[in-house]
């Protein structure tokens, strides 16, 4: 038994070094359940890092998966969202600057972090296949301040791997240190995760977006099988930074099906090319997008919730579905319903788990709510009088999942930028 | 042509030294492993251990061979016969300047010791790479180099005055340490003499990418003296592609007042200058840059109009500008000596253009 108990501390110890490199020291003290130093007293199971359990490859097969571009305010809610992190760190969409598309991610106080967010599960191999990942790469900015940190939550948040421009004044440790200075303009740093954590497979399920103190902007995230994957989102990026042109139906159509790819290398250039040539893009957009009718929706979301209570399983199965699709926006009427006093327990429950779905910011999208975001994005980047129109249409409400308050956050940074 | 005697001679030169011949350089070590090998009879800490000192002729910085050396070091306090005195102001069969390539194979700092005669008997001469030197020494890089770098230190000026005995090459804390190209110099431009036929006998094993060329190029221009040297040497190497390289990258500072610019291609440029979204930002950098300057007055008119984020941004333009432009200089001004040191019929011509038009 003592020789079993032995082996099992040589392996767990292998595998610590594997992951966290050594020397590991320990640093100053943290919040209670924020990324920090590594779990090393109470040890860790290896079944949850290296080479025991680790994510199927993602469905979509995507050799480039977007984390972070322009989906900075969702993003900002799922992280550790709850009504006390605002005294932690503050965290939002920021429009004043950012690397590329129309938005970043501003952290200001600590950190904002998950270390499990909804479906991300992505893993991290040497050799990747359709749906796996090696490299990271992500844009940041400290205008002020010593240092930045970006933290990579492995199997839930089992474990850190963490990415340090500047000095660590958070005394999180170990982690790589990508440049001795903070980045005071916008840098874009490509890693090899693979090989920056100890070469063991792992999956990334959450990030920790690290300021340490006053400010920091994140923007650009993406993973990828190859770097030359990851070139053809940024390149796309910077070639359509001041290019415009007249596009041509063909062009339209293809970019308008390239919009709904999984793969952000195909994705993303589209995005970039609709959004700089919105002479063009924006009325065949408009041609496309139902706009939303906020009496039709309410009456789905009052005909679900009614559902719930159906005698028959299957009904209530559907009208659960349905209100989970809708999402954020059905919010408002299910905690409304939850104060109802003629609710039975199966209703109350249903309900219940609704309400604590949206409450915890679930990023998923529906392949149509998706692209409705996706048209949202490239409308605040083209900055036109008619997307602008198309916006505050988009923003009154009725669409899935929030969307009309992304539209109306959209809205919001469009007209601080023009104030500027 | 003092010089010669670091070409006649892969010999160990202190003999020559001897001879009366007084060389402008000698080499304390260029290729004859076989005859300093031997003098290094002293290894690890305390000087009782056995440490491999080997000849390596792989991986060399020039000439046929490299000293490889595993730690901790391999040294001789008393290396009979030298007797090399440094000063401020030396006279034939004097030196000053110390030059040597160094890289280490596996972890640890990189250590090279020169021990004296005089003032003291003693391991007054120390420099390292990497941090936290377990001496004295003076510490030329924070980063130990993993690629061959060439040192090149004004010994009396870092030391003062001394008469140098012995040597000791020192890798730390694993790994082996490479040694090559061991010189002392009555002054730079002898150095460079020598350095450069060394370099020219030791090409390239493939010829120089376009990322290896504009790498290089990039780090001529360096404020780590050792990165911008080792740069100039290894274009000098590669100068068969380095020269049609040079002379289709380097930007001669205008002689005349700048073309005046179109303002209606100029104006929506500087305003994307200040734009929200970075890469906009960049690419109207860039866009600036390319139609020179004459596109400064405009900017320099908007700057003085704007406030707050607007004003900071076409300010940081316009620094960088300056900055650019001092760099510039900088390179073209090291590009002079390296010119110089490849010293073939072409980079005579590229050298006379730099020089009518720098100020």
């Amino acid at each position: 038994m003592i020789g079993r108990t032995l082996l099992a501390g040589l392996l767990f110890a292998a595998h610590a070094c594997a992951w966290f490199g050594t020397p590991v020291v320990f640093g100053q003290p943290r919040q209670a359940g924020a990324p920090g130093p590594p779990l090393l007293k109470k040890g860790f199971d290896p079944q949850m890092l290296g080479a025991g359990y680790l994510a199927p490859p993602h469905p979509s097969g995507a050799p480039v998966m977007e984390l972070l571009e322009d989906d900075a305010g969702r993003l900002a809610h799922a992280l550790n969202p709850g009504p006390d992190q605002d005294s932690v760190a503050r965290a939002g969409a920021w429009a004043g600057d950012c690397y590329s598309g129309a938005s970043c991610l501003k952290v200001a106080g600590l950190q904002r972090f998950s270390p499990s967010l909804a479906g991300w599960s992505y893993p991290v191999v040497q050799k990747p296949r359709p749906g796996e990942y090696r490299y990271l790469r992500f844009a940041w900015k400290r205008p002020q301040g010593r240092g930045i940190m970006l933290q990579i939550a492995a199997g839930g948040g089992t474990d850190w791997g963490r990415y340090l421009a500047g000095q660590n004044t958070v005394g999180f440790y170990p982690f790589v240190q990508v440049s001795p200075q903070p980045p005071r303009d916008w840098e874009v740093v490509t890693r090899d995760l693979f090989a920056d954590f100890g070469s063991v497979p792992f999956t990334l399920t959450g990030l920790a977006f690290t300021s340490m103190d006053g400010e920091a902007l994140f923007d650009h995230i993406y993973l990828g099988r190859t770097i030359e994957d990851l070139d053809r989102v940024t390149d796309a990026a910077k070639s359509w930074a001041r290019r415009t042109e007249f596009l041509r139906p063909a062009q339209l159509d293809q970019l308008w099906k390239d919009m709904g790819s999984e793969d952000a290398a195909v994705r993303q250039p589209a995005i970039f090319t609709l959004a700089a040539c919105g002479g063009t893009s924006v009325p065949y957009l408009a041609e496309r997008i139902a706009l939303p009718d906020v009496a039709a929706i309410d009456k789905r979301i009052a005909e679900a919730i009614a559902k719930l209570d159906s005698p028959r399983f299957a009904v209530r199965e559907t009208a659960s579905g349905e209100l989970a699709r809708i999402g954020a926006t059905a919010g408002p009427q299910i905690e409304a319903a939850l104060k109802r006093s003629d609710l039975s327990p199966e209703w109350r429950t249903r309900l219940d788990i609704l309400a604590v779905k949206i409450r915890n910011a679930d990023l998923t999208l529906t392949p149509d709510q998706a692209r409705t975001l996706r048209i949202i994005h490239v409308l605040e980047q083209a900055e036109s009088t008619e997307a602008k129109g198309m916006l505050i249409k988009l923003s009154k409400g009725g669409l899935e999942a929030g969307l009309s308050d992304e539209a109306k956050a959209a809205l919001a940074r469009m007209e601080k930028r023009r104030r500027q | 042509m003092p010089w010669r005697a670091t070409t006649i001679a892969a010999v160990f030169l202190p003999v020559l030294a001897i001879a009366g011949e007084k060389p402008a350089v000698i080499e304390l070590f260029e290729d004859d492993t076989a005859a300093i090998i031997p003098l290094l009879t002293m290894g690890g800490i305390g000087g009782g251990e056995d440490v491999k000192i080997e000849a390596e002729t792989t991986d060399v910085f020039s000439g046929k061979s490299a000293l490889r050396v595993a730690p901790s070091q391999r040294f001789s306090p008393d290396i009979k016969d030298w007797r090399f005195t440094i000063t401020e102001k030396p006279k034939v069969g004097e030196y000053r300047y110390l030059r040597f390539a160094w890289k280490k194979v596996g972890d640890g700092p990189l250590m090279i010791q020169f021990h004296t005669r005089f003032p003291a008997a003693d391991w007054v001469i120390r420099y390292q790479a990497g941090p936290n030197p377990p001496w004295p020494a003076n510490v030329v890089s924070l980063v130990t180099p993993t690629d061959w770098q060439v040192v090149t230190r004004d010994l009396y000026k870092d030391f003062g005055a001394v008469i140098v005995g012995g040597i000791a090459l020192t890798p730390h804390n694993g790994g082996d340490g490479l040694f090559d190209h061991i010189l002392l110099g009555r002054t730079l431009e002898d150095l460079d003499r020598a350095t450069a036929a060394a370099v020219i006998k030791t090409p390239t094993k493939a010829p120089l990418t376009q990322a290896q060329l504009t790498q290089y190029w990039e780090q001529v221009g360096s404020v780590d003296p050792i990165v911008a040297e080792t740069a100039r040497w290894e274009l000098v190497r590669g100068h068969a592609q380095a020269l049609p390289f040079l002379a289709r990258t380097i930007i001669l500072p205008e002689q005349k007042a700048p073309k005046p610019v179109d303002e209606a291609i100029v104006v929506p440029l500087i305003a994307d200058l200040t734009h929200y979204r970075y890469v906009r930002r960049a690419a109207a950098t860039d866009a600036l840059i390319a139609r020179g300057p004459g596109v400064l007055p405009s900017i320099r008119r908007e700057c003085a109009a704007a406030e707050g984020d607007e004003r900071t941004r076409l300010r940081k333009f316009l620094d960088d500008w300056s900055a650019r432009e001092a760099l510039n200089t900088v390179r073209l001004r090291r590009c002079v000596t390296l010119l110089r040191s490849i010293g073939t019929p072409d980079a005579n011509e590229l050298l006379g253009k730099i020089e009518n038009a720098l100020p």
